[in-house]
């Protein structure tokens, strides 16, 4: 289902991502040769896509859960997020100088039980936040040497990831790129000791 | 044990989302506007059950460019949008902001006090200074250039 076909740099040394062989959303209407880091924030600034994603999940963004309920004003905020997180990645890539520091603050451990964690344990599933109480979320396997490799993200609508189909994906999508640095031996098993379930 | 060699081993650079990322802030100012746009027209589509392709046939133009247009990736001239309101029947962009509209004001009235929003601007007048509301819904001519403070003018209040 999330064949790996290749692993990209993003920012050199410190920031990687996954290009996967197929197409993720069924809001998609396009498929390019794209790493998921571009294919992200190339939907998350397409109000095609967005108006598509929240008629979708209209009863997920009229739950409450962030106070809004208009589809409209939904596409707009995701916009405006999204731009803003993308020029933050865009200021840490450009500035070289304490991009695994700036990294580190962007990303925070997936599971809410390893948030004082710090430095983050190795292989430590994280998320990058758009901004605080987004919606969007990036995921990645963290290496060490604050390496991060993106697998893939979303829009979180719901207060957990196990509840809806989109992001039971993401959570399969960071055991296959586990499973593959197993098997190209960028990782090995005794490394994946460190490896912190989620606690949903 | 972390071979990190091998990962860059197999890794390709991809630094093209920097150009992209440029790009957007680039165009953010027009950009922002042709997504309101754009969401204003998906809107519009789904609500009238019309597809984007009736839509380009009804427009005359291809498909390609309404796919381009509800992406908010289109800088439309004023002769496009013109277009766009004429084929949907609906409004895209206005010119309100002038002296001459008229928008109505929202008012919260408590014993204390009158508040007033125009625009999300707000007036908060006491009535122990001697002002009191006794309609709760009127009418007001308004230009956001000007000072948001109210003034009682010819039994209107103006901001």
């Amino acid at each position: 289902m999330f064949a790996i076909e290749k692993i990209e740099e993003i920012i050199q040394g410190k920031l990687y991502a996954v290009k996967y062989s197929a197409l993720q959303d069924d809001c998609e209407t396009e498929f390019g040769d794209i790493n998921e880091f571009g294919r992200l924030f190339n939907l998350w600034q397409d109000t095609s896509y967005l108006f598509c994603f929240f008629n979708r999940h209209l009863e997920d963004l009229k739950s409450g859960f962030f106070g809004v309920t208009s589809v409209e004003e939904a596409i707009l905020i995701t916009i405006n997020e999204a731009y803003n997180f993308e020029q933050e990645l865009l200021s840490v890539a450009k500035n070289k100088i304490n991009t695994a520091q700036s990294l580190q603050e962007i990303f925070r451990p997936l599971s809410d039980s390893d948030k004082d964690k710090y430095p983050i344990p190795l292989y430590l599933k994280s998320k990058a936040y758009g901004s605080r109480k987004s919606w969007l979320r990036l995921y990645a396997l963290r290496l060490n040497d604050n390496i991060y490799i993106i697998t893939g993200g979303g829009i979180k609508l719901t207060r957990t990831m196990n509840t809806r189909i989109h992001l039971k994906n993401e959570l399969k999508k960071l055991d296959i790129l586990k499973q593959f640095l197993i098997d190209q031996g960028i990782v090995d098993y005794d490394g994946m000791i460190d490896f912190i379930e989620l606690n949903l | 044990m972390i071979n990190i060699d091998k990962l860059n081993k197999i890794a390709e650079s991809d630094h093209t989302w920097q150009k992209r990322a440029e790009k957007r802030k680039e165009n953010r100012s027009w950009q922002k506007k042709a997504q309101i746009i754009a969401v204003k027209v998906l809107s519009a589509l789904k609500k009238q059950k019309i597809t984007q392709r009736q839509l380009a046939q009804k427009m005359e133009i291809s498909p390609q460019q309404i796919n381009k247009i509800v992406k908010g990736n289109e800088n439309l001239t004023l002769q496009s949008i013109a277009k766009l309101e004429e084929a949907l029947g609906i409004q895209l962009i206005s010119f309100g902001n002038t002296l001459s509209d008229q928008k109505k004001l929202s008012v919260i009235e408590t014993s204390d006090y009158t508040e007033m929003y125009v625009n999300f601007k707000k007036a908060k007048v006491y009535k122990k200074e001697g002002i009191v509301f006794e309609s709760v819904s009127f009418q007001a001519n308004y230009n956001l250039t000007n000072s948001p403070d109210f003034v009682l003018k010819n039994n209107a209040y103006e901001c």
